[in-house]
């Protein structure tokens, strides 16, 4: 190894022990736990745009970093692209992916809007299933509701205690690694040649901005 | 060299949250005087963050 290379190890390996030690540290000095999570979720958002850069990156940090396509919505092993109503526009606005890194950290479109599609249709999903659920009637009188309504209000419940944790929380948090990653490597791009790209990179900054 | 600028940006990004998160502690004895200087301290390390991507789109 160079010592060019020696320097590019040791910094990017100190860049992430440093994050997990202040992700360790400042529970202690608040003493919650959603702040832990939120800055192991932003140190990991930050080092998987090392890849961005386009400077040497170690094996072993290069390891690290597509490992966390597991904390990433990225949702890649899903083929979008052969449902019958999305292949056709997104076919179209689709750009290959050049960058074997981004592919293995899940970025399987260089397009944005392609690359989040299913996060889209996944939000679309869960106010279906909020709209479904306000379908079943609200109970005022809870002492003298029949079975049927006991069963309702509990699966209402149900629900609702279900989509807190296990969906909202977990949904924010991977989709905040996996859009920042998704838009700046598109604007990093800056591809302004067709109207699709152009659509594509609107998007990009929109989810940026946002 | 946009790597570089990018780690440096990072630690600085890093250690000025984790001077706002020890201001934020010493608030539930010290005061308001502290809640200020949090607030100074994560403006600056968002500012930092920024510099980071602009690193990356050079």
């Amino acid at each position: 190894m160079t010592a060019s290379a020696e320097t590019a190890d040791s910094m990017s390996k100190g860049l992430g022990g440093f994050g997990s030690t202040l992700a360790a540290i400042i529970p202690l000095v608040n003493l919650t736990a959603p702040i832990a999570i939120w800055l192991i979720a932003n140190q990991i958002q930050l080092l998987s745009l090392l890849l961005l850069t386009g400077a040497y990156l170690p094996p072993s940090v290069l390891k690290i970093l597509t490992g966390n396509q597991f904390t990433s919505f990225s949702l890649g092993s899903i083929p979008v692209m052969e449902i019958p109503v999305l292949s056709e526009p997104l076919k179209i606005l689709n750009i290959e992916q050049q960058d074997t890194n981004l592919q293995m950290m899940g970025l399987n479109s260089a397009s944005s809007l392609t690359s989040n599609i299913m996060f889209v249709i996944s939000i679309l999903g869960l106010i279906l299933i909020h709209l479904l659920t306000l379908l079943i009637p609200k109970c005022k009188e809870s002492l003298n509701e029949d079975k049927h309504m006991k069963c309702c209000r509990k699966f209402r419940n149900s629900i609702d205690s279900f989509m807190g944790f296990t969906v909202y929380v977990r949904l924010f948090v991977e989709s905040f690694q996996f859009m920042l990653l998704s838009s700046i490597s598109e604007m990093n791009a800056m591809r302004t040649t067709t109207t699709e790209n152009m659509v594509s990179l609107g998007f990009a900054i929109l989810v940026f901005v946002g | 060299m946009a790597g570089t600028i990018f780690i440096i940006v990072m630690i600085m990004h890093n250690i000025l949250k984790l001077k706002a998160n020890f201001n934020r502690f010493y608030e539930a004895f010290a005061g308001l005087k502290y809640r200020k200087l949090a607030r100074l301290y994560i403006l600056m390390s968002l500012f930092f963050r920024k510099i980071a991507y602009i690193a990356i789109m050079i």
